[in-house]
């Protein structure tokens, strides 16, 4: 095996992007593939999906399973995501701190848990079934959110240590989430970095967004449709610093796709964020 | 009727919402809460409800357009040599213990 040994850094695998990500395959050590998008793939999907896997390095990215809940994670789900990892042999698989339904309604996309006890024992009771479903625990996402979110007993960087430490995985820390939050709701990023200053990061996102604005407020909201903004490389680059191991790194994009260099360039930029910090022990 | 049961309702139905925001501890005990979490629930973030339930609708709605017209998940034919796959390490790439 090949062991890198600069952090790598990749990109959201999509369709629209296919093309040039082959084009640029030097450039890129890493795709992560959307899981829910293959889940009702046909066997000879699944089978172009091992030969990208056996391309390129894919970490699976799941959106739907909703393990931030008190309610059970559907089993049928975790089935057809456990085919799609056998098939495919990501190098790990991810999901969110989140929940996606409730009583049967589908809210559509992610929604922030309460942070509360009782939604880190429910995450902790689904990721267990996730992992003896698919054999493998996910690597777990903090999530961006408009709404700071309604019975929370805690911070959100005590909310995900602990929920982090409850699961016995790694983080996937999304910087742009991160971002979002600190700015949507006032407190300083750099205290979720301390809070998880000794858990293990899986990999990280970046990310860009855009202000939405309503009843006189202003906040962040985390749509994938826009550059990663400057804060976002400063806090990967103070990231960076304060760990001795390289990171692996995915710019998630999902439309208004740019000219492919231009997102050469952010991962280009993010890399210029990470070597800056070396050497790391120097730093610390 | 769980949490999340309850905030899912509040995302996706407008009607529900606007009652809630009218009248959010009555709503809540309405929906079998008792006194303590209704009244936890009537300091919610308004504006944020309301931008949230609106981003949530408009990922809904982009769902059921991408569902009318599916694209293929590769736009291009896969190279079938210089592969490098998933035998490489990526730096510190773990998820959790498996079974």
């Amino acid at each position: 095996m090949r062991k890198l040994e600069r952090s790598a850094f990749g990109l959201g695998w999509r369709p629209e992007l296919a093309a040039a990500i082959f084009a640029n395959l030097d450039a890129i050590d890493v795709v992560e593939v959307i899981a829910d998008d293959w889940l009702d793939a046909r066997s000879s999907e699944l089978r172009a999906l091992r030969l990208l896997s056996s391309t390129l390095p894919v970490l699976l990215h799941a959106t739907s399973l909703g393990l931030a809940s008190t309610e059970l994670v559907s089993e049928r789900r975790l089935e057809k995501l456990a085919r799609v990892i056998d098939a495919v042999r990501p190098v790990a698989w991810s999901e969110h701190l989140a929940f996606v339904r409730g009583g049967g309604v589908e809210i559509g996309h992610l929604a922030a848990p309460p942070r509360t006890r009782a939604t880190i024992d429910g995450l902790a009771a689904n990721v267990a079934r996730a992992r003896a479903i698919t054999g493998s625990a996910p690597i777990l996402e903090n999530v961006a959110t408009l709404i700071e979110p309604p019975l929370s007993e805690m911070p959100e960087a005590e909310f995900v240590r602990t929920a982090i430490e409850a699961c016995e995985t790694s983080l996937l820390l999304d910087l742009h989430n991160l971002h979002a939050n600190a700015t949507n709701f006032g407190w300083n990023p750099v205290d979720l970095l301390d809070a998880v200053d000794d858990i293990e990061i899986g990999y990280v996102h970046l990310a860009g967004g855009r202000r939405i604005h309503a009843a006189g407020e202003t906040r962040i909201l985390d749509d994938h449709l826009h550059a990663t903004p400057d804060p976002v490389f400063t806090l990967l680059g103070q990231l960076a610093q304060r760990r001795e191991e390289p990171l692996t790194i995915v710019l998630e994009r999902d439309g208004h796709y740019p000219q492919f260099h231009e997102l050469l360039g952010e991962l280009q930029r993010g890399r210029t964020y990470v070597d800056r910090s070396l050497p790391r022990a120097a730093l610390r | 009727m769980s949490i999340e049961a309850f905030l899912a309702r509040l995302y996706v139905d407008s009607e529900l919402r606007a009652r809630f925001l009218a009248d959010p501890a009555g709503e809540a005990r309405r929906a079998g809460f008792d006194d303590a979490t209704a009244e936890k629930l009537a300091s919610i973030d308004r504006t944020g409800l309301e931008m949230a339930a609106a981003s949530f609708e408009r990922k809904r709605d982009a769902k059921r357009r991408e569902r009318t017209a599916p694209h293929p998940p590769f736009g291009h034919p896969l190279p079938a040599s210089g592969a490098r796959g998933n035998d490489v390490n990526l730096p510190h790439v773990r998820g959790g213990a498996t079974t």
